[in-house]
């Protein structure tokens, strides 16, 4: 309830107004429409296709008004009549200004023609600057389509009808079931919509599409009786595409045709999407394909991103506020916040509120700070979208975006700040709240340290493990021992076979009992040949010796207790190995190290300061912090990554050079970091290659510099500055 | 009208330019600063001393050759709309002799620059006492000799006279008629006096000949309307009620009065209609309010004199306004005639906002202390205060025009003026009038001593402090002029003195009549003379040869004002013309410029960092006002901007309803 709500009688200038006789211009419509309940009456005037609402008191005033009595008399009659409605002289002055300003009223006297060739530069000019600044939405109206849409009647009759209605079902439906059904396929095609080798095609088909869209408005607006005048080009982000002004259904006495109007052009959209999906479902390949697909993915994205949401000035948005029934949600919205502002923080008391009811007021300000979020969101993603392909466009997009939507607003902020003479009664307050909320926020980006963190991914590894490499050659004929078990020193792992080698020993054996014969033969016959045979005995002696060893070690033998661990172990069975061959490692599992790999610009800030702490959390343990005890910076650029598991390929986040076919190739050098742990926590399991992340503690730095940092470093990232 | 070139002028009006605003309005003050330069002074200055100079040469000139000269100089101004810097120049060292030979001295170069810069469109800031009338009078013969309107606005009625009767016998020597329009003038005497060359005038007078002449003119605003209907019938009846000839060359004195202080305030013409409906709902307001308490039912804003409703009153009109009913008697009419009840009761003194004469409520201005006779509070306000005083209620007063003095002195195509405070606004002048200020230095060395400001935490310590003073210096034998912010406290002032075996005479809006002879008074051994404002303007209090010798006046500003010129002002009443004299300003923290300007809790703590370590904070209590009277001029700055802009706003959105101005 508000307590202050008054109205004055009498206005200063009144008497400049009291003696004229103005009445409406007699080619103006007016239309009565009901709003949350509240009646109102929409004036429209149709050679400038212009619009005014008013509530019901003002029109109580307005309609009396003619040119047998002025201005004083009608007041002073309807003052008579009800007391309680009369607007006041202030109001009727603000009305009438308003009228005339949007040329709706017919006087009986001469014109100050200087005024009106000033008002019509000042209009040309506010025009040319809202161009500049909606340079992202640009209009440029071509013809009027009065005339074409008139012949094309029939058509519209045949289109906006029930058995339409019930083929746009029935096309739907098919298509609905049809992209269920593909839904995988077309998801990953998406990828490659974007792709510019199919932008040329995607944007005709946009432009097909959005033909059909904005022929879906104008035929509806059409065939209930309203009139389009204004066909036209609207570049939208740049790329042009057709627009009509449908403005027309605004006098639409029905909400509901209203909302036909609005969404209208997606309904004829979306019967165009529904016949490219059937089509692009039935098509082997091909360019009707590829055209089909375009289709759908224009129709689709765009509705998505633009018409259904409410959030942008779009056929969703006046959707929405005529199911509301909340005309000017937008501008309301935002007027409904400033109200909070004034009421609430700056407690001004007899500020005026936009919303009459609770459910309004919530409505107004959820709708005021999610288009907000929503715009910023949409337009940095925009930019951010197009600075990785085209900077210079970019750059012209972000700056004037920067105009319109960062100084432009903080302008106007500002200004009303310290100038708007609505805020005086609280002046001190709103301005030393403003600066003292400014000042906190500054000072906490500027001033207030925050922990500067940075993380790097890495893998756990042993600090000591033993290599167990073939000694024999032979092919494994039993596994002992399965990779991943603990083993004794001792334990048998493999057991390898070898025939060549028993064949060799048998040989050499035979060969030296050849020999030793030989020898006794010469020990009876020639004594001087015994010499020779006594070495050649030994020799083969010899042989035979160190061809069982080699059998021994067929046997392959854990050389220490530990974790035995072959990467190939799932191959062993019958798979012929060579000596010194690499057949797993025994991992001595009580001392462990985190190896991690940290990018370039990182690690430049590790080699640099001084003063850091680090802690390692692994994947799994996300809140357990594993402290560390030293961190060994590998001061060299490297290429291969320590585990498979860091890279892209691994599901990892380092960029890895996939042209190469090394998984382990990175595509941008990095610094390898060791860290090894304080002591064995036993709350984590640790195990060869587990993958985690090792956090980099560089104290602390405002926030504002830490953004600046990053900044750069995306700058020097992307755009090679 | 005899010939169509005064037809046509009657309604010329200048086409001012729009006021810049924004970046416009940055680019403007960077402008005006360099149209300020010093080196512009100096040229003015170097010219002033050739004149001077040229001067010499006509000293021997004899009475009939020298106005021969005149008279030939009056033809060329009259006959070419520009003139040589040569012979400008000669023109004026002409006039400085005819000074000489009709008001007995010779201006000195000084004097010529001052009416050098006028002639230019400059505002010229010249102290107190240094000769401004004799300036202007030179500048208007300049002008006058044109033969097309040259209006002299002086600060009120009596000086407007005087200077004009003071200044004749000059004029008459130079060939320009001279004539004065004061406001007891009827209209026939009105239009002879505008007839005249040069016509001595108040602000007030000229605006609102200006709006009857428009009001008068009706359909014929325009040259080429009145052209037309000349085909149709005889207009000089039409001519015979007009009795200005339009607006040409405008000499303002006091310009920052007129121009900053009054810019704003806007002069009506109006007539009154018997509104019974409307008194009928203005007594049931009354009734209303009667029935309402102080912050059980509403609270006061003391800043911006308003009230605001604690609850909703909405049930209670219900039931009052069916004894009341009409055509004003719609519950939000009712609602805002109960709040100006509420505000008449709460915000408007008697003695202080007004004063009762002949069961009439007499406005008091509030920066002057003048009475106001003419003036009305709008939108109910007067009657409510009349019915609360229980005086019978006035008809409310309809507006049939309406001008603010800014927007009416941007008419004028030549328009300069005169100050002896100016250049605190030297923005505004530039940024609203486009009229440069430049300081014309003083002829002689000013003696006045003034003291630092004194601050006190309360009214009584300042009071007590004031009368000590007064006490100190009366025993002197130095005469005291006191300058006071309104009525009220003049009257206690005076009591508080009686009380100590003091005499003082008071002059204020509610004495006005003896004014004239108070001040001649106000110069002499031990005089004490209590004053609301208005001595700070235009009167020059002369003293004795025995009172210089004890030190000339002393002048005590018992409250700062809003605008440190106005200070300056009360200030320039001692020393003047290298007389000695001494001024002491005085201020405590509860006076009305710290209340409305400063913050409430800053205030407090520095009063009571006053109370427990006494002449400490002077220092910050300085720094209070000084920041006090910065934030007052920015405030008035942006009321007089915003006032300009609601006029443009209206110009342009009722262009249909234009028919007024141009």
């Amino acid at each position: 309830m508000v307590v202050d709500k008054s109205r004055k009688i009498f206005h200063e200038s009144w008497y400049r107004i009291a003696n004229q006789r103005i009445t409406l211009r007699a080619s103006i419509r007016i239309h009565r429409q009901f709003y949350r309940g509240v009646k109102w009456y929409v004036l429209y005037e149709p050679f400038t296709n212009q619009y005014f609402r008013l509530e019901e008191c003002a029109y109580e005033f307005i309609s009396r008004l003619n040119l047998k009595k002025n201005i004083g008399q009608v007041w002073q009659e309807l003052l008579e009549k009800d007391p309680d409605h009369s607007p006041g002289q202030g109001e009727i002055i603000e009305i009438l200004s308003q009228l005339y300003q949007a040329n709706m009223l017919h006087y009986d006297i001469a014109e100050d023609s200087f005024q009106l060739f000033d008002r019509r530069s000042k209009k040309q000019k506010k025009k040319i600057q809202s161009t500049i600044l909606n340079i992202f939405f640009l209009r440029i109206p071509l013809f009027d389509p009065d005339s074409l849409l008139k012949r094309l009647k029939p058509l519209i009759n045949i289109v906006i009808s029930k058995p339409m209605a019930f083929v746009w079902l029935i096309a739907v439906a098919i298509a609905g079931k049809f992209a269920f059904e593909n839904f995988d396929i077309l998801q990953n095609q998406a990828q490659g919509a974007l792709a510019p080798s199919n932008l040329f095609l995607l944007y005709v088909c946009g432009i097909l599409v959005k033909t059909v869209h904005e022929f879906g408005h104008a035929s509806v607006v059409r065939r209930y009786g309203g009139e389009v005048h204004t066909l036209g080009i609207m570049f939208m982000l740049l790329a042009p595409l057709p627009y009509v002004d449908a403005t027309a259904s605004w006098s639409f006495r029905s909400k509901w045709q209203r909302i036909f109007v609005s969404s209208a052009g997606m309904i004829f959209e979306f019967f165009i999407a529904a016949v490219a999906m059937i089509v692009w479902a039935n098509v082997g390949g091909g360019p009707v394909k590829s055209v089909a697909y375009n289709t759908l993915f224009i129709a689709s994205v765009s509705t998505l991103l633009f018409n259904i949401n409410p959030l942008m000035r779009f056929d969703g948005y006046y959707i929405l506020t005529d199911l509301l029934d909340m005309p000017n949600l937008q501008q309301r919205s935002v007027a409904h916040l400033k109200y909070i502002l004034e009421r609430f923080i700056f407690l001004r008391t007899d500020a005026t509120p936009v919303a009459t009811k609770v459910n309004e007021a919530v409505i107004y300000t959820i709708y005021g700070f999610a288009s907000a979020i929503y715009r910023f969101f949409l337009f940095a993603g925009i930019i951010i979208a197009i600075s990785q392909q085209y900077l210079i466009l970019a750059a012209f997009m972000a700056i004037s975006l920067a105009i319109t939507m960062l100084f432009i607003p903080c302008g106007k902020f500002i200004h009303y700040i310290f100038v708007n003479p609505g805020l005086a009664r609280v002046r001190t307050r709103a301005v030393l709240l403003t600066t003292v909320f400014l000042g906190a926020l500054l000072g906490i980006l500027f001033y207030v340290p925050v922990p500067d963190t940075f993380t790097a991914p890495g893998i756990l590894e042993s600090t000591h493990y033993e290599n167990t490499i073939n000694r024999t050659r032979g092919h494994i004929i039993v596994v002992k021992a399965s990779t991943g078990t603990f083993v004794n020193a001792g334990d048998t792992l493999l057991i390898l076979e070898n025939q060549e080698l028993e064949n060799k020993i048998q040989e050499t054996r035979a060969a030296y009992e050849e020999s030793r014969l030989l020898y006794y033969q010469a020990l009876a016959k020639n004594p001087e040949n015994m010499y020779p045979i006594a070495k050649r005995m030994q020799v083969f002696a010899q042989e035979l010796d160190q061809y069982l060893i080699n059998k021994e070690n067929l046997v392959v033998r854990a050389p220490e207790s530990g974790i035995w661990h072959s990467p190939d172990a799932a191959n062993f069975l019958g798979k012929w190995v060579s000596q010194g061959d690499s057949l797993g490692q025994i991992i001595d599992t009580t001392e462990f190290r985190f190896v991690a790999a940290i990018s370039q610009d990182d690690g430049s800030r590790i080699f640099s300061s001084k003063n850091h702490s680090f802690s390692v959390r692994l994947n799994g343990d996300a809140f357990t912090d594993i402290a560390i005890e030293s961190v060994k910076a590998i001061p060299t650029a490297q290429n291969e990554l320590p585990s498979e598991a860091l890279g892209w390929s691994g599901g990892g986040e380092i960029e890895v050079n996939t042209a190469g076919g090394n998984p382990t190739q990175t595509a941008e050098p990095f610094y390898l970091v060791q860290a090894s742990f304080k002591h064995k926590d036993n709350d984590v399991l640790f195990l060869q290659g587990r993958a985690g992340k090792i956090r980099f503690h560089l104290g602390y730095t405002s926030l504002a510099k830490q953004a600046a940092r990053k900044a750069r470093q995306m700058l020097q990232k992307y755009y090679r500055v | 009208m005899s010939s169509l070139a005064e037809n046509y002028r009657l309604t010329a009006l200048r086409k001012a330019p729009k006021i810049p605003t924004g970046i416009d309005a940055i680019h403007c003050r960077a402008l005006g600063r360099v149209h300020r330069r010093k080196s512009i002074l100096k040229k003015v200055l170097r010219e002033a001393t050739e004149i001077d100079t040229a001067g010499y040469t006509f000293r021997e000139i004899s009475r009939t050759s020298l106005q021969i000269r005149l008279a030939k100089y009056r033809e060329l101004f009259r006959s070419r709309s520009y003139v040589s810097t040569q012979e400008l120049h000669e023109a004026l060292a002409l006039i400085q002799n005819a000074v000489k030979f009709t008001l007995g001295f010779k201006p000195f170069p000084v004097q010529l620059a001052g009416a050098l810069a006028l002639y230019r469109g400059y505002i010229a800031e010249m102290s107190t006492g240094e000769g401004k009338t004799v300036t202007a009078a030179m500048t208007a013969i300049l002008r006058g000799w044109s033969g097309r309107a040259c209006h002299v606005i002086t600060a009120n009625d009596y000086l407007a006279a005087r200077d004009a009767e003071i200044m004749a016998p000059l004029y008459h020597f130079c060939g320009v008629t001279v004539g004065s329009v004061t406001s007891p003038l009827k209209p026939n005497e009105r239009k002879e006096a505008y007839e005249k060359d040069v016509t001595y005038t108040t602000a007030k007078e000229v605006l609102a000949d200006f709006l009857r002449d428009r009001i008068a003119l009706g359909k014929s605003q325009q040259f080429s309307q009145r052209l037309i209907a000349s085909l149709r019938e005889d207009q000089s009846r039409l001519f015979s009620q007009v009795v200005q000839r339009g607006l040409h060359t405008a000499i303002v004195d006091e310009a920052d009065n007129v121009l900053i202080d009054e810019a704003v305030t806007p002069l009506i013409i109006s007539r009154e209609e018997p509104n019974e409906a409307f008194t009928a709902s203005c007594l049931c307001a009354i009734g209303i309010a009667e029935s309402l308490t102080l912050d059980v039912d509403y609270k006061r804003d003391e800043v911006f004199r308003t009230v605001t409703f604690l609850r909703d009153i909405e049930e209670l009109i219900q039931e009052h306004r069916v004894k009341h009913p009409g055509p004003f008697s719609g519950v939000l009419f009712q609602k805002d005639l109960v709040r100006q009840a509420l505000v008449a009761r709460e915000f408007f003194h008697r003695d202080k906002q007004y004063v009762i004469e002949e069961e009439k409520i007499v406005i008091v201005d509030e920066s002057t202390g003048r009475k106001m006779p003419m003036r009305s509070w709008s939108g109910g306000l007067h009657q409510l205060v009349e019915a609360k005083e229980g005086l019978p209620m006035t008809p409310v007063k309809e507006t049939q025009a309406r001008l603010s003095f800014q927007r009416f002195f941007r008419f004028y195509p030549c328009f300069s003026g005169m100050t002896g405070t100016g250049k605190e606004a030297a923005g505004e002048f530039w940024h609203i009038y486009g009229a440069p200020v430049i300081t014309i230095p003083n002829n002689r060395k000013s003696k006045r001593k003034t003291r630092a400001l004194r601050v006190f935490p309360d009214k009584e310590s300042k009071m007590n402090a004031i009368l000590h003073e007064i006490e100190t210096v009366h025993n002197q034998g130095r005469p005291i002029l006191i300058g006071t912010r309104n009525v009220a406290m003049s009257e206690e002032l005076a009591e508080r003195l009686h009380e100590r075996n003091l005499s003082c005479k008071v002059i204020n809006a509610v004495r006005e009549k003896e004014e004239a002879a108070i001040i001649t008074d106000a110069g002499k051994k031990e005089a004490i003379t209590v004053a609301t404002n208005m001595a700070g303007r235009g009167t020059d209090i002369k003293i004795s040869p025995e009172v210089r010798a004890l030190g000339g006046l002393h002048v005590i500003a018992t409250e700062c004002h809003r605008s440190s010129r106005i200070d300056r002002q009360l200030f320039g009443r001692c020393a003047r013309q290298g007389d000695p004299g001494s001024a002491i300003p005085f201020t405590s923290l509860e006076d009305e410029l710290l209340t409305r300007n400063l913050p409430g809790p800053i205030l407090r703590l520095l009063k009571f960092l006053m109370k427990t370590i006494p002449g400490s904070t002077l220092i910050a209590g300085r720094g209070a006002v000084r920041l006090a009277q910065y934030i007052a001029h920015r405030k008035d700055f942006q009321s007089r901007l915003s006032v300009q802009k609601t006029d443009t706003w209206l110009d342009e959105s009722l262009c249909f309803a234009n028919e007024d101005i141009q």
